[in-house]
């Protein structure tokens, strides 16, 4: 799928913010086996600093800063800054994820988490950053968003217009998180934020159109309890 | 509201089979409402369409459509009898073709506004006799009628709404109807209907219908309307009634009150109301009032006043005791309280020397409210007032007498030696202080003794002839009699402001003891200080040994075995449980075991009842007084709001103490999670890291990192299944169930373990009819992971697995297969429990834990999981969830993709 987007720079900078120096060797050697740049900090303060005088392409964020908040700091970055914001948080429970990407991350990952999935993550973020799709080529499929089409193998598959809004939005948003609330917010509107059960349901549709196999969803991917994301790296 | 005798049901049946026997009489049918406008002839053209639909031959006879269009529209198809012209001074009126109707002789014709006057020189002067005679034809009819149209009812209605309608319809013919229907519109509906002009209103009347169509008219009317309805004549109601016996049907429209007092007539009384009351249809009370005056009663005439009352319980009355000063206005006012419509009275008795100025309550009540419904019950021939006995035989005091002989010997003494300077009436005024100091003191009958032996004395030592009964002047009898009178009227008066002194301070006294129960009780933060409260006084005022019980977790009351003041003191258990289940007091002087010396009282909160209050009094007497009963119940009250007041107090901190816990709890498996994670990621992460620098390291050296890397990512797991069971053995694990396909999870549960082994043969199988689930996805991730994490343990990395969805009628089963060792049957239950393993030995890490975890989520989820065996080899686990139906509104919105796939 990189036909859509134009030639990435080479050096990308990333801020590593995160107390424990353990997960930030790992996540400069992982960084830095991508030829991209890691600028760490191991407080909120730093971060701020950092985001005033320079800002990065991409911050990894761990939750339990010693000096603030990890939430609070997405919310203080995000008045200023657009860039991807990845938290990455030993934090397993749901709720702290949907805070997280309602305060403004575009992503959580759970410590403990391999190299190589981070990268991907990371790369699927960083290409984000260039505009916005007309058109989506995933795997055999090709959503169209400007004639509001969908070809899976050729073939032309019909969605209902709530699949295709909650297909479209995902795709807006692609490799990122979108979490449940922000899905309904999209796709009903403001006042049917609580219709967890429906969106499933038509999500459920959607991958029975979408996907070669829904019970193995390769596009469509479920983050429980959280919400969804539309895997870019297949 | 006078009743019209009401026939007997079954006379009333026998006639009417009678009568259909001798010629056919058609049926009538009323459409019957409260005013104008609330749409009857609306409802009575869409009964008669039905009927016409149903074959009915339907002939309209005159409808007023008022030039209303939806009702004129429902016209449509009818056949319609001309109205025939009748002219009247001069004027043409159209009336009822009632030989046209006769002659065409149709199933059923529909006839307007029953209660129409015709004009004069029609055949009958009103509209119902119109009414009966096509009837008699053996024509079914339609017909519409108003409440205020109704003979009985016409009055009423004037009062209500000031204005009176001079078309009536008799009772007798609208009970013959054989149905009424009510055509009820709420006044709300009615008044808009009006405003938006769709009520037609006759010119001249318009002023007065305004005044009519008030709210409060409205709802008046409506409430007669249903009424009347309701007492109409239906014979398969009545005999349905009279068949199995029930009393009362609908709500009863007659509230009869009858006042008990002490005299021995009350019985009568009680009885008559019954009667009465039964005879209506109507609910009643009795009523005791508690006067000051009659706080002087005897024992006996107080018993006799709660015996009357009980028998008008049994009788099937309401009893109430109030208290006032002024029995007629206490009556009035509880009457008007409670919607009294009619009131049962003793005839006074004859008026005696003693009753002289006191008012007849009949009169009075009469006079006080002219609206309620007086029964005025006569004294039986053989009962004789015993009330003056009871009073006469009170105690006999001889002190007053004594003291008034002394202050008579000094007086006459004094005056006898004085005599020589003092007129006759200087003396009689000496003696007249003696009387009035002694009537004032000690009441009228020592008064009246001083004023006797008083003039006694004056007549011998003083007047002349001196030392004798005779009198000479006849002007001295006069002052003899003044002094009598000076008396009688001192003592009386002394003695009623005594007797109402005495009862205000009782009063005042009751009041003080409640203020002061009160406030001890308002202090007490305790349970056990408000039981020692409430133990302590009712204890002392009533000189009663008393034992408050409260109810257990499970509302059973916890009766202490040993009991602390124990001789002869036993508190029945099942009694006071009674008490506390029904809320009402049982034991010594109520109806439940009264026999028992031990009195219950509940203690009611606003919530629940919070316990009760076992009283063993020192005497029966104390259950007999209305007043002492009041304060005992009022204190109990007292208590149990207390009690409850208590009781929020201890939620609200132990929720606060709950809370405190878990946010500590919450805490402390976060920081534990975050600590042993943060170096288990770097681990993780690292060699990862390292495992992707593919040709710098030597092979033997990747398989070693290969190794600690999947180790990690095993520690990690076996970390998180221990913190799961943390939280979910806390019970702080909120289920969080919600509709959804089942794939979604169990996609979820695949992607990660193939995500932790790459290339795993696992095979997932879900059918496209498997129904919507209803289970906390978050939860059942973890159950499955854990079964795939297992089968991938025990059966190796090159193992097939498969993982299928089955639906039963009544379950939902997941299974999970591997082609692993299995599980020896033995501990095939034993691997879920905490800790255990199917190989207790085993050279796999981790501690067992996965398992019990599954079963927690599973039997959280009313659901159940097991293992089998297969055959060859391998083990199944089988997790069975509910097939239940999902709220229509969800099934709809999953099904709509069925039918947009086919």
């Amino acid at each position: 799928m990189t036909q859509n987007y134009p030639e990435a720079k080479n050096a990308w900078r990333i801020a590593i913010v995160e107390d424990d120096s353990g997960i930030r060797n790992f996540i400069r050697t992982a960084v830095e086996q991508e030829g991209w740049i890691a600028e760490s900090v191991g407080s909120a303060s730093g971060a701020i600093a950092l985001m005033e005088q320079n800002p990065p392409d991409l911050i990894v964020l761990d939750l339990g800063l010693p000096d603030m908040d990890g939430s609070t700091l997405i919310r203080i970055i995000r008045k200023s800054l657009t860039i991807p914001i990845v938290v990455l948080s030993a934090r397993t429970q749901e709720h702290e994820k949907v805070n997280a990407l309602d305060c403004g991350a575009d992503d959580y990952l759970t410590k403990p988490i391999g190299g190589s999935e981070l990268k991907a993550r990371l790369r699927a973020h960083l290409r984000r950053k260039i505009g916005p799709l007309q058109q989506i080529q995933l795997g055999t499929i090709l959503i169209d968003l400007t004639t509001r089409s969908v070809v899976k193998s050729g073939c032309v598959v019909h969605l209902t217009p709530i699949e295709f809004k909650i297909l479209s939005v995902l795709c807006s948003k692609i490799g990122r998180v979108v979490s449940q609330r922000e899905l309904l917010n999209e796709v009903w509107g403001i006042e049917h934020s609580e219709c967890a059960q429906y969106l499933r349901i038509h999500v459920g549709h959607l991958r029975a159109k979408i996907e070669d196999k829904p019970a193995m969803p390769k596009y469509i991917i479920t983050e429980l309890g959280v919400g969804y994301r539309l895997a870019d790296e297949c | 509201m006078e009743e019209s005798p009401r026939p007997d049901p079954d006379d009333l049946l026998r006639k009417i089979q009678q009568e259909e026997a001798e010629h056919p009489r058609g049926h009538l049918k009323v459409f019957f409402g409260a005013s104008a406008g609330v749409g009857k002839t609306y409802a009575m053209l869409q009964h008669a369409h039905q009927k016409s639909k149903d074959g009915v031959h339907v002939t309209v006879g005159i409808v007023e459509t008022h030039g209303r269009e939806e009702t004129a529209s429902l016209l449509e198809g009818f056949e319609q009898i001309p109205l025939v012209p009748v002219s009247y001074r001069g004027r043409s009126f159209e009336e009822l073709n009632l030989d046209g109707i006769l002659e065409r002789k149709p199933q059923l014709v529909l006839v307007d506004e029953l209660a129409h006057t015709n004009v004069p020189g029609a055949r009958h002067k009103k509209r119902w006799q119109d009414v009966e005679e096509i009837l008699n034809a053996g024509i079914d009819v339609y017909t519409t009628l108003n409440v205020q149209h109704l003979d009985s009812l016409n009055d009423i209605v004037g009062q209500i709404t000031g204005i009176h309608v001079r078309e009536t319809v008799p009772d007798r013919f609208f009970e013959k109807a054989e149905e009424v229907a009510l055509i009820d519109l709420p006044p709300d509906e009615l008044i808009r209907r009006l405003d938006e002009g769709k009520i037609y209103i006759p010119k001249q009347a318009e002023k007065a219908t305004q005044s009519f169509f008030r709210r409060g008219n409205l709802i008046a009317l409506r409430e007669l309307a249903l009424r009347r309805t309701a007492d109409s004549v239906d014979s398969k109601m009545r005999e349905y009634r009279t068949g199995r016996g029930i009393k009362q049907l609908w709500q009863t429209k007659e509230r009869i009150l009858v006042c008990v007092g002490p005299h021995p007539e009350s019985e009568r009384l009680v009885r008559a109301a019954s009667r009465i009351a039964s005879a209506l249809h109507a609910d009643w009370i009795a009523v005791y009032v508690e006067t000051p005056d009659l706080a002087q009663l005897s024992l006996e005439s107080r018993s006799r006043i709660f015996t009357t009352l009980k028998i008008a319980e049994d009788l099937g009355a309401h009893t109430s005791t109030v208290s006032g000063t002024d029995v007629p206005q206490t009556l009035i006012a509880f009457a008007r309280e409670h919607n009294v419509t009619a009131m049962v009275l003793g005839k006074a008795r004859k008026k005696g020397i003693w009753n002289w100025g006191r008012k007849d309550l009949t009169n009075e009540i009469s006079q006080l409210d002219p609206s309620l419904l007086l029964h005025v019950i006569g004294e039986a021939q053989t009962s004789k007032p015993r009330q003056s006995i009871s009073r006469r035989a009170s105690k006999f005091l001889w002190k007053p007498y004594g003291i008034a002989s002394l202050i008579l010997a000094f007086v006459t003494i004094g005056c006898t030696l004085l005599y020589p300077y003092l007129d006759l009436a200087n003396i009689i005024m000496a003696y007249l202080v003696a009387v009035v100091f002694i009537a004032f003191r000690h009441g009228r009958n020592p008064g009246l003794f001083t004023s006797i032996l008083g003039v006694l004395c004056f007549d011998i030592f003083f007047v002349p002839p001196r030392f004798s009964l005779g009198v000479q002047d006849s002007r001295h009898l006069m002052t003899f009699a003044i002094m009598l009178g000076v008396a009688v009227l001192v003592g009386t008066l002394t003695s009623k402001l005594k007797f109402q002194a005495t009862v205000a301070a009782r009063r005042e006294h009751r009041a003080d003891i409640l203020y002061q129960v009160g406030r001890e009780l308002a202090n007490s933060l305790t349970v056990e200080k408000a039981v020692e409260v409430a133990v302590h006084h009712i204890s002392g005022i009533f000189s009663a040994r008393t034992r408050v019980l409260l109810p257990d977790a499970q509302d059973k009351l916890q009766i202490p075995q040993n009991g602390v003041e124990g001789e002869g003191w036993k508190i029945d258990e099942g009694l006071a449980q009674w008490c506390f289940e029904n809320r009402k007091p049982a034991g010594m002087g109520t109806d439940t075991v009264s026999q028992s010396s031990v009195r219950y009282v509940p203690l009611p909160g606003t919530m629940k009842i919070r316990g009760v209050v076992a009283v063993e009094f020192a005497s029966a007497d104390f259950v007999r007084l209305p007043e002492q009963v009041r304060l005992l119940e009022t204190i109990a009250t007292q208590v149990g709001q207390t009690l409850e007041r208590i009781h929020y107090i201890e939620v609200a901190q132990d929720s606060i103490v709950r809370m405190e816990t878990e946010r500590l709890r919450n805490t402390l498996l976060a920081s534990v999670s975050h600590d042993i994670r943060t170096p288990l990621a770097a681990l993780v992460g690292q060699t990862g890291n390292l495992l992707t620098l593919q040709d710098s390291i030597p092979r033997e050296m990747r398989h070693i990192v290969q190794n600690i890397h999947q180790d990690a990512e095993r520690l990690g797991n076996i970390v998180r299944n221990i913190l799961d069971m943390a939280s979910l053995q806390s019970g702080q694990v909120q289920i969080k169930k919600a509709w959804q396909p089942i794939d979604e999870v169990i996609g979820v549960s695949v992607a990660e373990i193939l995500r932790l082994y790459p290339g795993l043969p696992l095979d997932v199988d879900i059918p496209e009819s498997i129904p919507l689930v209803e289970i906390d996805s978050v939860l059942f991730d973890r159950v499955f992971s854990n079964l795939l994490g297992n089968a991938v343990k025990y059966a190796g990395l090159q193992a097939p697995i498969l993982l299928s969805v089955r639906a039963l009628p009544d379950e939902i089963r997941i299974y999970v297969e591997d082609e692993g060792p299995g599980i020896p049957e033995i501990k095939q239950n034993a691997v879920f429990e905490k800790f255990k393993r199917g190989d207790e030995e085993h050279s796999l890490p981790g501690v067992g834990l996965g398992l019990s975890i599954c079963r927690a989520i599973v039997e959280a989820h009313s659901g159940k999981i097991w293992v089998e065996n297969r055959s060859p080899k391998g083990a199944r686990f089988v997790v069975s969830i509910p097939n239940r139906k999902p709220p229509e509104n969800i099934q709809a919105a999953w099904e709509a993709h069925d039918t947009e796939l086919s």
